[in-house]
């Protein structure tokens, strides 16, 4: 156990952020343990806290009694700081543990910019960056999460990895280990085993040849009985599946601090530039009886006023209507409120919020991702112009007046006619805003556009696409800015350097790992916090480690070329997504899959041939 | 509704509960507790909980206080118990008080603090005892104040009441200091802290220990802890 005194934490900004000590917190008795878990994410507390996925996790893990899992973050700057200065290594929350000490020291991998915080974490644990480094006593550094689909940039710094849903491999792995640690195996049987868990990835058991241009040649298996196709592990109903009935209440605020209900998991809209939409295929819906208990149970154990419902898209809950009558009237004398990310583009959804938000009428969110109809039907949004207005306009009517919009620039097959079209939707926004007679509307309108940069991501019809260039991306950003006349209209953009980077690890392969561990030398860190980008740094390290940046970001890809995460199974298949990519091109939409099944692959992989799991039918809006 | 006051500490880590963050753990440890909390009326009703007096980061306290309205009337024992029940490591009720008169309320009426410190010197208990006589002979004390306005020179002198060598063991002093505290005037412990780092040129020193022990508020004309206050006493 490390002594953090208060010479170091009284010089800290939110030192609350290293104490632990937070209400629903488990404790354990070390000696009644076999396993210690450290669970961390790569960013600072208040976002890592955040995040839904290890608060299942961590909780889910000490539900066991031979296991013990606690929590890490990576420390700010400041903190890092002292740190190292008065020789400190990395701990754990709960028992002020060093990172070396734990059994597993898990990551999950949530955006490619956090990639760096992971070598600074490993460094200040020292725990050796790459597999082949570390001894017996070392611990296993596993990593999860959806950037894990693509998993070959960290190839060389994993033990392994978990495709999918974790909770559903997570006992698997742990019961192995505790059969391994009471034998004398070394690190390498111990791997061997666990690559025999369906969606395990043990990447040290793979070579991969390339040819002359760079791709990828072949991946050669350089064990037996390893498999040359990893399946993503996912969880059939759940229902009946973890999920936990307390959660930790930090006690400095944290970026979203309220109960996070998860409603389902998937989505069937089947948008082409969208990851998640793919890979958490099939939908699995829980039922309402299942969370009203579920909301009962972590209100009382956490006294949080505000539930929020997730999911991919709320509105496509199929029971959504029923679910949030349920909470307002069971809840609304306790003050509890709900909220509602995700909201679809239509009048169902802005029906809904307005009942939820009678008093407070804080500012509604729409992604319409696009600024023209032929963009959006290549994109595959599904929505239209008049379903925004529609929206809008009755949004102004209930009192609303501030309303933000999200697009992407650098779409594919994107013309400059299309940058145009997302200030004139936000024109068109305005307008209808002052087309609703004075007495009808709210005071104070205020539009906002923001737009993020488009990033191809693996497992989406648009993984074989090129990057826009930096420079393309901030004359659009320009242009845009040029087209918006309106003074109600703020406009808000994404750094395109950022952009670039998140393009090449997204697509990368195992060639960036000594890219990274460069970079992280040359002091970057906290790549996704703006004040802290260095690009400069980062293409140095490309250009030092003889790495192309271009080659992974901006080129484009033939149709069959062996792209780095093919040898990952995600149940939908690869013609599913190139016969996607040339709808695309033709400006084609695909029906969204509950109205007919689009054959995306997902019903053969499961072999049950069922999607919607939980779902009902007859109420699906 | 119904005024109570509850005493409470906050010990260890606990101390790093920045005063908001205070607020907003004690709202969510009285919706655990099930305790029927009172709210302000309003488009934005917020729950009726108020901190006596904002305690800085990182330091301890046995004696925080803070209003509190119900909606009815409770046992005093079982607002200290249910809410000891689910309270976070470091925070713990010590007392809680039903005040049926109208009083004003308990941010008003703080006027000092009583703060331990401890601290080290090499020197000897002549140094600190001239050091602390050097502060208090002085009627002007100039410091920066910053204000949200920008800076300004405020003379602290007026709210030092009194500091004591308590004890002192080998090179490590525990003094009390007795400040002003509350809206009509208020010094944090830091600063005479750090007068006392350079009244006697660097030979006090350490990092601080600051614990805060009592909150007092004045009633003929004498300091009287808060809870005595409310108790009639």
């Amino acid at each position: 156990m490390i002594y953090i005194g208060d010479e170091i934490l009284s010089r800290v900004t939110k030192p609350a952020r290293y104490t632990g000590g937070e209400f629903n917190q488990v404790k354990k008795d070390l000696k009644d343990v076999k396993v210690r878990f450290a669970m961390c994410f790569p960013d600072v507390y208040e976002v890592g806290m955040s995040h839904l996925g290890i608060k299942i996790l961590y909780h889910k893990i000490n539900e066991r009694e031979d296991c013990y899992c606690e929590r890490a973050f990576a420390p700010w700057t400041d903190m890092e700081e002292l740190m190292r200065k008065n020789n400190i290594p990395l701990f754990s929350l709960e028992t002020k543990t060093p990172l070396k000490e734990f059994n597993f020291v898990g990551f999950t991998l949530q955006y490619e910019m956090s990639y760096t915080n992971i070598i600074n974490m490993l460094d200040l644990s020292n725990i050796p960056f790459l597999t082949k480094d570390r001894k017996r006593e070392d611990p296993f550094v596993i990593f999860g999460g959806s950037c894990a689909y693509n998993p070959e940039p960290l190839s060389d710094i994993a033990d392994f990895f978990v495709l999918g849903e974790a909770e559903e491999v997570i006992d698997e792995v742990l019961d192995i280990y505790i059969k391994w640690k009471q034998s004398k195996k070394n690190r390498e049987e111990f791997l061997l085993e666990a690559a025999s868990i369906e969606g395990v990835y043990v990447p040290s058991f793979y070579d991969i040849e390339y040819n002359d241009d760079g791709t990828i040649k072949r991946r050669i298996a350089l064990k037996e009985n390893i498999p040359d196709v990893i399946r993503k592990r996912y969880i059939k109903d759940l229902n009946e599946s973890y999920f936990p009935e307390k959660i930790i209440v930090p006690l400095t605020e944290i970026v979203h601090d309220r109960i996070m209900l998860e409603t389902f998991r998937g989505c069937t809209r089947g948008c082409r530039f969208c990851q998640a939409g793919m890979i958490y295929r099939p939908v699995r819906e829980k039922k309402t009886d299942k969370l009203m208990e579920l909301a009962e149970k972590l209100l009382k154990s956490t006294g949080y006023e505000e539930i929020s419902l997730t999911s991919l898209s709320i509105c496509d809950y199929s029971d959504i209507k029923n679910l949030v009558h349920s909470l307002v009237e069971k809840y609304e004398k306790d003050r509890v409120s709900l909220s509602l990310p995700s909201l679809r583009i239509d009048s169902f959804s802005v029906d809904l919020i307005n009942e939820i938000q009678k008093v407070r009428k804080t500012g509604l969110t729409f992604a319409p991702e696009a600024g023209t109809q032929r963009m959006r039907d290549i994109i595959n949004k599904g929505v239209t112009e008049e379903d925004l207005i529609k929206s809008v306009k009755s949004a102004f009517e209930s009192g609303w007046s501030t309303i933000k919009l999200y697009f992407m620039i650098g779409l594919p097959f994107e013309t400059l006619e299309d940058v145009e079209g997302i200030a004139a939707l936000g024109q068109k926004v305005v307008d209808t805003y002052f087309s609703i007679p004075k007495d009808k509307r709210n005071k104070g309108l205020n539009v906002t556009l923001s737009t993020s940069s488009f990033v191809p991501k693996p497992f989406t019809p648009f993984q074989w696409e090129s990057q826009d260039t930096m420079k393309s991306l901030s004359e659009k950003q320009k242009y845009l800015k040029e087209k918006i006349k309106s003074r109600y209209i703020t406009y808000n953009w994404h750094e395109t350097p950022i952009s670039f980077l998140e393009a090449v690890f997204s697509r990368g392969d195992r060639k960036l790992t000594k890219v990274l561990i460069k970079a992280w030398e040359k002091g970057c860190k906290f790549d996704g916090w703006q004040e802290l980008f260095k690009f400069e740094s980062w293409m140095e390290a490309f250009s030092e480690c003889n790495v192309d940046p271009y080659f992974y970001a901006l080129r484009k890809r033939e149709l069959d070329e062996i792209l780095p995460w093919d040898f990952i199974d995600i149940g939908v298949s690869k013609e599913y997504l190139k016969k996607e990519l040339k709808k695309a091109k033709e400006g084609q939409l695909t029906k969204d899959c509950r109205i007919a099944c689009t054959g995306c692959g997902i019903t053969q992989f499961s072999k049950e041939g069922n999607c919607f799991n939980g779902a009902l039918f007859n109420k699906i809006q | 509704m119904e005024r109570y006051l509850i005493k409470f500490s906050k010990k260890d880590s606990a101390k790093y509960i920045s005063h908001l963050d205070t607020m907003r753990t004690l709202h969510r440890a009285v919706r655990r507790a099930h305790l029927p909390i009172a709210y302000s009326k309003g488009f934005n009703p917020h729950a009726s909980i108020s901190v006596a007096s904002p305690l800085s980061l990182g330091i301890e306290s046995s004696c925080e206080y803070a209003d509190i309205e119900f909606e009815g009337v409770l046992e005093e024992k079982e607002i200290v118990e249910s809410l000891n029940s689910v309270l976070p490591e470091g925070i713990k009720i010590i007392d809680a008080l039903h005040i049926k008169e109208k009083m004003k309320p308990s941010m008003s009426l703080v006027e000092g603090a009583k703060y331990i410190v401890i601290l080290k010197c090499d020197e000897g208990v002549e140094l600190v005892e001239n050091t602390i006589n050097l502060i208090l002979k002085d009627e002007t004390i100039e410091k920066i104040k910053k204000t949200k306005s920008g800076e300004k020179l405020e003379n602290i002198r007026p709210y030092i009441k009194d500091i004591v060598i308590k004890k002192y063991e080998g090179n490590s002093y525990e003094l009390e200091l007795l400040l002003s505290c509350g809206s009509r005037g208020n010094l944090s412990p830091n600063t005479v802290v750090e007068l006392l780092y350079e009244k006697s040129d660097g030979k006090i020193y350490g990092h601080p220990d600051i614990k805060r022990n009592e909150l007092y508020c004045i009633k003929n004309d004498k300091w009287i802890d808060l809870l005595s206050y409310f108790k009639g006493k």
